[in-house]
């Protein structure tokens, strides 16, 4: 059941491990409080949304304790992304072939969604601006570098770029399609998201009988040339 | 675990024991304890006066974007459905500081009722600060005055603030002529209430080694002078330029924060303008 440790979350446990270091050995203070907020955060994420408040005062620290989280909002936000990646470890897979892993990991991680309810709006919303873009994006990288890790594909070549630009353009907009969504457990969400895939990968071998015909005319074409100039 | 704790109190012992014996310094020079307070307060007794105008004309303005940041970094101000907060601004003379509080606090939150104390071992220092609040709507007869306190408090004992009282510590500038600077941290830590937060700008070190010899240059040479020729006075400026070259670097100083007893957030500080100057934060836990 175990698979072998998956990378991303082997760097993030050398992470945290880090951070406990940091904070545990050094200070008077034994937990982790900045984490302790965030953890407190999630857990009211589907009453109180994105704000920290609630989850320091129901701690029973100050209201300004949030302000040592420099992006706030944006912070809980990428808190909460990080976990729901590296959750993706414990989906059981069905699937045989590494297409229907991928579709079964985004459907578990769009899923994952339905918690958030009104604030997923939000979350898009930050997660576009421009302010945050550039930490969206290696979220959003980290997620589909998983879910390609955890499908088996173990692929190195230069479809190592496309495969994870491609999919997380389809996770983006299928995100994106999400917050208009209102169909039962999400239904309309999941065939967009499966006719995005679908077409992906017919273009995908499309682009593939491209490139060899190319190819065949190439060769075809410099040995004409060649047996001209003869 | 209280290993763990003794280790932690040993290591500040030491630190403390190495930096501020029962001498300490001024600036190069090392002086008995009880004499650099009475030096500290020369120099501000002197510079009072013309402080934020020699802070324009060395630092070109950049102090009053530091400034600004640092305020809106903190984000201080009541929240939905909280309490007002308590705000106590340290060394905080010359009252720039706790009027970007206060202001913050209005336009951001809305908040016209959190309290402010302004505090500064500096009579002089302080009496800028009325001065200035005078022409502003805190002006001492109105209502939005009321919220407004000024003593004059050394920051290492601050007798007049109870335990657990305070939301926000802000020290700007000021920390560096502290005389026991570990001293004043714990002082932070026992007005502070759990999740009060400790916020600190201060001069720091250049990281880049390039811009470090530029600006090294540019303030034992400048700064001194322009002191000279602009207000009459380089042996206090001198001093100023000294005591930013000895004060902890980022990380030391982040320790000396975490060994008071705060939590901090990652690494728990900002650079600013390349570490010329630097923002730390931290956040007071249960106890």
């Amino acid at each position: 059941m175990i698979r072998a440790s998956p990378r991303f979350f082997t760097v993030r446990t050398v992470q945290a491990s880090l951070r406990s270091y940091a904070t545990a050995h050094t200070s008077k203070s034994e937990v982790d409080l900045p984490r302790q907020i965030l953890e407190r955060g999630l857990q009211l994420l589907p009453e109180h949304g994105w704000d920290l408040a609630p989850a320091t005062r129901s701690l029973g620290l100050s209201d300004q304790a949030a302000s040592i989280f420099p992006n706030g909002k944006f912070d809980l936000l990428q808190f909460y992304l990080q976990k729901q990646t590296a959750k993706l470890a414990s989906v059981q897979l069905k699937s045989s072939t590494p297409d229907g892993c991928v579709r079964e990991l985004v459907h578990a991680r769009l899923l994952a969604n339905a918690e958030l309810g009104p604030y997923l709006g939000e979350a898009v919303s930050m997660l576009m601006s421009p302010k945050y873009l550039p930490y969206s994006l290696e979220q959003l990288h980290n997620l589909v570098d998983e879910i390609w890790f955890l499908a088996g594909d173990k692929g190195h070549d230069a479809t190592w770029y496309t495969r994870r630009g491609s999919l997380a353009m389809i996770y983006a907009a299928s995100e994106s399609f999400m917050t208009r969504d209102n169909s039962p457990n999400f239904k309309h969400t999941l065939s967009f998201c499966d006719r995005q895939l679908n077409a992906w990968s017919r273009f995908e071998a499309a682009e593939e009988s491209v490139s060899e015909w190319f190819k065949f005319n190439a060769i075809a074409a410099f040995n004409v040339a060649k047996s001209l100039t003869r | 675990m209280i290993f763990k704790q003794i280790r932690s109190v040993n290591a500040s012992a030491r630190l403390h024991s190495k930096l501020y014996s029962s001498t300490t310094h001024f600036g190069y020079r090392t002086v008995a304890q009880e004499e650099k307070e009475k030096l500290v307060r020369g120099v501000f007794s002197n510079v009072a006066e013309n402080y934020d105008y020699m802070n324009d004309a060395m630092s070109a303005g950049i102090h009053r974007l530091w400034k600004d940041h640092f305020v809106s970094k903190i984000d201080p101000g009541r929240r939905p459905g909280g309490n007002e907060l308590s705000f106590l601004d340290i060394a905080g003379g010359t009252g720039d500081i706790a009027y970007r509080i206060l202001e913050h606090a209005a336009k951001e939150h809305g908040d016209f009722e959190s309290k402010m104390i302004i505090s500064d071992i500096n009579p002089e220092m302080l009496g800028e600060g009325v001065k200035r609040f005078e022409n502003t709507k805190y002006h001492s007869k109105s209502r939005q005055g009321e919220r407004v306190s000024f003593k004059v408090q050394n920051a290492e004992v601050l007798d007049e603030i109870p335990d657990n009282s305070q939301d926000l510590y802000t020290v700007s500038f000021g920390i560096r002529n502290f005389t026991d600077i570990p001293k004043a941290l714990s002082t932070a830590h026992r007005v502070l209430k759990p999740g009060g937060v400790f916020a600190c700008l201060e001069f720091s070190k250049v990281t880049n080694p390039l811009l470090a010899q530029v600006y090294s240059t540019y303030s034992f040479n400048v700064i001194p002078l322009l002191g000279q020729v602009l207000v009459g006075d380089h042996d206090s400026y001198q001093y100023l330029v000294e005591s930013i070259d000895r004060f902890p670097d980022q990380e030391t100083f982040a320790q000396m924060i975490r060994d008071a007893g705060f939590a901090t957030n990652g690494a728990g500080y900002e650079n600013l303008t390349f570490g010329v100057a630097a923002i730390h934060t931290g956040v007071k836990p249960i106890v």
